[in-house]
């Protein structure tokens, strides 16, 4: 193969495959907010507080209110046939027996196999109802002789406020993005360029595969695909903040230190793969069967302090996305600085020490054994 | 003709390695606990209370007491808390003067899973909180009755009920959606593996892949018993009846990577499609609801072959139900085998005449 065509067969799926991941990810997530959830309203008071209740659903934009069901049955079949997630039955007598201060609730139904949708609509009814219920509070208390800036006065005396940092909409976008990123990217230097690359030169005849040469032949593709990989999710990431506004504050240099990183100790646990198989394409089939597992165990769908006591240590220990994931999105979401990154540089470089040796020794061993197969 | 040893290994060990893996991780079912800091700047009894009663929580632990808002920003910054509490100074006084004391709570918002959770959590606790406090206004300054301030605060009452899963379990909602997402990967391969042009006849290929789909379907079901028996994952569904939705399911994969081998032609090629099988997870909107996504990508969900196995799998999870449930997907699979199935058939052909043409 020409030095040309090596460098296009690494170079180009380094740059495309994780810039479309990026772009497909982005624009499927890039609506950080659940809206016009079908949800069903079934008003049996008929009092002016529930009819401002339903008209506070309707204004709501999380749900789309069918105010055509009559019946808790009609109601409860729309629930069971998906046609609703969520349905909210206002009994009768519902003011009288708020006014008389006797116990009556309304009872919100919501389909919970989803737990986002199940979510949204939970927060949409209670913000809804604690919007009616301070209305209705003001009231109580004006009534009693209050005027209306003392009720309003006593009502807010103790407030709180939230602020949600570097990312505010909460949205799923900025969940998974930098995870399916680095998933992509692994995926395109491990199983389709280092390890195949790594088996084959292996099973080569005839040639000197000592640490030294491996590093000579290796070395070029390797700064190819780092640079190459490193610059296109970098670029992405800059796409997806002018399109999406997605938050983003790494700098290349930052971006492409981590990068390097991760391929470094990629490059050490791929010796040890490239030692234990014979054929590319049973490694390829066994690393793609196995590639959700890594990514589900990065931290970052479940992370390290919920887990079980040790599990992410083990997991640290064994692949190098946990080490990675975090800091990754923390560079992009926090601009975390070299200071911040300092730990997860000095645990990679162990990791990439331990494993590479090891790596190498099995990797060596592996070729003298199927040399002496042939 | 035998199946291929190693793609059969992986389709039978890696979705039960996976099972015990994942469901291990996700044995605490729930993101409780959430580390949580708290800035007390006003250091008086009633706002020491205020921690107490947060204490008492179990979404969120309190782990780190800095003494400046600085301090938090920083332990925010290195996500070594999700949630910041801030008590602001004269807190206590100010709610004496009814001057309006407003307490602040602050979200790492890179960790959303954790926040959502915490989120609900303090949100519940301050509004119990600030009911009492409002109340003891109530009594004091205005000189109502405990009664009439209880009435006067009355909220609309309402009872929420969640079907399925009702703590929201993060394991519940996820862990059968990603098993499945890594057994369809498998099945496919061994799929693929299936249809190389060494079968002799098209007896053995159709031989291969009806005995890969029984592999296949024997994985399906493997890999669902240890986040059950061992995890304290939900299945209210019928065990009896899992091979209804297993059986399709396994016939649609098989023949789906079967039809892309003999399509594509190289294995190289075949494999790197099959590794883009993980997104139909995503478009399935079994995590992301489809509804939020943009017009062009809401309908893809029901073209998928996932979203026929792993959200009836699911409902069967949460909700229970019979045949029912799975009956109408199960149909839909299975057509959707026959169609691969047939042209990969014609395929086989196509490139077997090929390959005789050329030998003569």
């Amino acid at each position: 193969m020409s030095k040309r065509r090596a460098f296009l067969k690494v170079a180009v799926p380094a740059v495309l495959f994780p810039l479309a991941a990026m772009l497909i990810m982005g624009t499927v997530l890039r609506n950080p907010y659940v809206e016009g959830l079908p949800f069903g309203v079934v008003d049996l008071d008929g009092t002016s507080l529930s009819r401002t209740v339903v008209h506070n659903l309707k204004r709501h934009p999380t749900l789309a209110v069918d105010d055509t069901l009559r019946t808790e049955d009609e109601a409860r079949r729309a629930l069971e046939q998906r046609r609703i997630v969520g349905m909210m039955l206002i009994p009768r007598d519902y003011y009288r027996d708020l006014r008389a201060n006797r116990s009556s609730n309304a009872v919100v139904v919501i389909d919970g196999t989803n737990t986002v949708i199940a979510s949204n609509v939970q927060q949409a009814v209670s913000t809804v109802m604690a919007t009616v219920s301070a209305g209705y509070q003001m009231k109580v208390l004006e009534s009693r002789g209050a005027g209306p800036e003392t009720a309003q006065a006593v009502l807010s005396n103790f407030s709180f406020g939230e602020r949600v940092l570097y990312e505010p909409t909460l949205g799923y976008q900025a969940y998974l993005i930098h995870l399916s990123t680095l998933y992509v990217i692994q995926m395109v230097f491990f199983s389709l360029f280092l390890v195949p690359f790594l088996i084959e030169r292996k099973n080569a005849l005839g040639i000197p595969v000592s640490p030294r040469d491996l590093a000579r032949r290796l070395g070029p593709l390797w700064l190819i695909a780092d640079l190459a990989v490193s610059v296109a999710t970098w670029g992405g990431f800059q796409l997806l903040h002018g399109l999406f506004g997605l938050p983003e504050h790494a700098d290349l240099l930052r971006h492409t230190a981590l990068i390097t990183l991760f391929l470094m100790q990629l490059t050490a646990i791929g010796l040890v793969w490239a030692s234990a198989f014979r054929d590319p394409s049973i490694f390829t089939e066994t690393y793609l069967s196995l590639s959700l597992v890594f990514m589900m165990t990065a931290g970052i769908t479940w992370p390290a302090w919920a887990m079980p006591p040790g599990f992410d240590a083990v997991t640290s220990a064994l692949w190098p996305m946990i080490t990675v994931a975090l800091p990754f999105k923390a560079l992009h979401l926090k601009n975390a600085g070299w200071a911040q990154l300092a730990p997860t540089i000095l645990q990679g470089l162990a990791f990439t020490a331990a494993w590479g040796a090891l790596g190498t020794f099995f990797y060596i061993r592996s070729r003298k054994r199927s040399l002496a197969h042939e | 003709m035998p199946l291929p040893r190693q793609a059969v290994f992986l389709t039978l060990g890696v979705p039960l390695l996976a099972s015990v893996v994942l469901g291990y991780q996700f044995s605490p079912q729930k993101m409780i606990h959430v580390p949580t800091a708290v800035v007390d700047l006003d250091g008086t009894s009633l706002s020491r209370t205020l921690v107490h009663d947060l204490e008492r929580t179990d979404a969120m632990t309190l782990t780190a007491f800095p003494g400046s808002e600085d301090e938090l920003a920083e332990l925010l910054q290195t996500g070594q808390v999700a949630v910041g509490f801030i008590i602001p100074r004269n807190f206590a006084e100010d709610l004496k003067n009814s001057r309006g004391p407003k307490v602040l709570t602050l979200y790492d918002g890179a960790q959303m899973g954790a926040v959502s959770n915490a989120k609900a959590g303090m949100t519940e606790v301050l509004a119990t909180i600030r009911a009492g406090f409002v109340a003891q206004v109530m009594t004091g300054r205005l000189g109502m009755t405990e009664e009439a301030a209880s009435t006067a605060l009355q909220s609309l009452g309402y009872t929420i009920r969640i079907l399925g899963n009702p703590s929201k379990s993060l394991a519940a909602f996820l862990l059968f959606g990603i098993l499945m997402s890594v057994w369809q990967m498998t099945a496919a391969i061994l799929g693929c593996e299936i249809a190389h042009q060494g079968r002799p006849s098209l007896g053995s290929l159709w031989t291969g892949l009806g005995l890969s789909s029984a592999v296949a379907a024997a994985s399906f079901i493997l890999c669902l018993i240890p986040p059950v028996l061992w995890f304290g994952l939900p299945f209210r569904g019928p065990g009896l009846e899992l091979p209804l939705l297993a059986v399709p399911a396994s016939a649609a994969l098989i023949t789906l990577g079967a039809f892309l081998r003999l399509a594509v032609g190289q294995r190289a090629i075949t494999l790197s499609i099959i590794g883009l099988l993980p997104i139909t997870m995503l478009l399935s909107g079994i995590t992301f609801p489809s509804a939020a996504m943009p017009v062009s990508f809401r309908d893809w969900s029901s073209a998928l072959p996932y979203s026929h196995f792993a959200l009836p799998l699911r409902d069967w999870s949460l909700l229970g139900g019979g045949a029912e449930v799975a009956a109408g997907h199960a149909l839909w699979l299975l057509s959707f085998a026959v169609a691969a199935g047939g042209l990969a058939t014609w395929l086989w052909n196509w490139r077997r005449q090929r390959l005789e043409a050329a030998h003569v």
